[in-house]
């Protein structure tokens, strides 16, 4: 066998092999884990270290003062709720002023 | 010679005295780039192929959200069962069959070649519908509250959305593949990414509703609650209208009718019915009527950026808006919309923190709207559209 046939078949073989380890990469469902990975890896650099709270939250509003608290999400409850849990400063019943989920959300470009 | 033997040495172009390893290695490599040239000429087929392996692969996993999200809804409706000390015992099975007769639930659209009133039977089937629903869901749960049996009715028809879907994509599935045509998987193929995105959404907001949290779609709703909090002289006017609120404040010397859906349960409510309620029969005079809802973002658009323009903010199938608009016209109302962005997985899954923060510069933009375009002792319509889950009044 000639040294051309057997360069040609060699590399030919090396770009059929190439060719399928691209196809199996960049395949839709490894294209979103890397995808997701990097986001991640993006959105935790933005936030900062020791700066996580994420979850479904609710947060309770002194109707009297103003006072505030952000606590999980209980079942149950629903914005206009008043609650059994009081004001620190003046005792007043709380109430539920907002629900909401707090974690990663996919914004416009 | 042998056949064998002359055709490997014309495909190899190689003499009886080459070696055997090479001549092997070249009839390999012979063998790769006919087969590339082979993959080159049917390459349609081989796409084909893989278009039928991803639909394949969605409809498996769809089939099994569904199964998953069924297992949810009945758990949940035992469990409302059961904490309610209700001594009724139904079977998981009877209650699963219920919820699978709900599932295949069609609403017949009304013949649209004759126009007239078409608006009218169009609402007579979502309001019978929305009835028919609800009245099959009391039979399961009949001593619970209203607003847990409005929670339940709004999951089932987002299980009755998902089953659609599946049931659409199956049938182009099979037709594609019954009368081998790869055009047909071509297209569903193409749709996925959205079908994907509409479908994680729904499975979202069944979840989120049997919870009964605040939906994105809940903003308008939101932002009604809130505007009235800061109003003083609140009020709710008496009348017989199903699942809507109607509130009347005092803002700065103005007079304002609040409308919103009746929560905390997840409904939409009637609001075109309070409207033409408090203009025909209360006989309310208003300077302006103000929607704010929920509005799909376009790519690029941030979550929470909020538009304010003229018409009616409201989505669905026109019905209410129609409504709206045909009253307002009537009277010579002006309608002002403000709307909050969001993406569909937002406005059905649980309301992000962006969507709450945005209610709060709506409030402030209803605020200025009034301030500017309604003078002191005149009056304004304020109706909070969507779906009020997780947010009373």
């Amino acid at each position: 066998m000639s040294f051309e046939n057997y360069y040609v078949s060699t590399v030919g073989l090396i770009i059929f092999i190439i060719a399928i380890v691209i196809a199996l990469v960049m395949n839709e469902r490894y294209f979103r884990f890397i995808r997701n990975t990097l986001s991640q890896t993006d959105l935790a650099k933005g936030r900062g270290e020791g700066q996580v709270l994420s979850g479904e939250v609710e947060v309770l509003i002194c109707p009297r003062c103003g006072y505030t608290k952000t606590i999980p999400f209980r079942l149950g409850d629903y914005v206009g709720k008043i609650t059994n849990d009081v004001c620190p400063k003046d005792g007043e019943k709380l109430v539920v002023h907002a629900i909401y989920y707090v974690g990663m959300t996919e914004q416009g470009s | 010679m042998d056949l064998l033997v002359i055709l490997q040495q014309v495909l190899l172009q190689v003499g009886p005295g080459s070696s055997q390893g090479n001549a092997w290695l070249m009839i390999i490599s012979n063998i790769i780039w006919l087969a590339l040239l082979f993959l080159f000429f049917f390459q349609d087929y081989v796409m084909v192929w893989r278009y039928a392996y991803m639909v394949g692969n969605f409809l498996t996993g769809l089939n099994r959200l569904i199964y998953n999200n069924i297992n949810l809804v009945v758990n949940h409706i035992q469990q409302l069962l059961r904490s309610n000390g209700s001594s009724q015992v139904i079977d998981r099975s009877v209650i699963e069959r219920r919820i699978r007769d709900l599932m295949e639930f069609v609403v017949i659209e009304p013949v649209s070649a004759e126009p007239t009133g078409l608006m009218r039977t169009l609402k007579l089937l979502v309001t019978t519908y929305n009835e028919r629903l609800e009245e099959s869901l009391r039979a399961l749960l009949p001593s619970i509250e209203r607003p847990l049996v409005q929670n339940v009715v709004d999951a089932v028809d987002g299980l009755r959305e998902l089953n659609f879907i599946y049931k659409v994509i199956m049938h182009y599935y099979r037709l594609s593949n019954k009368y081998k045509n790869p055009y047909l998987m071509m297209q569903i193929y193409m749709l996925l990414p959205i079908l994907r995105e509409y479908v994680n959404a729904l499975n979202g907001a069944i979840t989120t509703f049997l919870k009964g949290q605040p939906v994105g779609d809940a903003a308008g709703p939101l932002t009604a609650y809130r505007f009235m909090r800061n109003c003083s002289s609140l009020e709710e006017i008496n009348h017989n209208i199903k699942d809507t609120y109607v509130g009347l404040c005092n803002f700065e010397g103005r007079r304002v009718y609040v409308v919103k859906a009746k929560g905390p349960g997840g409904t939409v409510g009637n609001l075109d019915d309070a409207i033409t309620y408090l203009i025909e029969r209360v006989g309310v005079r208003p300077r302006m009527i103000i929607t704010v809802d929920a509005a799909l973002k376009l790519e690029g658009e941030k979550t929470g950026s909020i538009a304010e323009g003229v018409g009616v903010a409201m989505g669905g199938i026109g019905v209410e808006r129609f409504n709206i608009e045909r009253i307002a016209s009537k009277y010579g109302i002006p309608l002002y919309a403000v709307l909050i962005k969001m993406s569909i997985p937002e406005a059905l899954s649980a309301m992000p923190k962006e969507v709450e923060e945005a209610v709060n510069e709506a409030v402030e933009r209803v605020r200025r709207v009034i301030k500017e375009g309604v003078r002191e002792g005149e009056e304004v319509i304020l109706v909070g559209v969507g779906n009020t889950s997780g947010v009373a009044q």
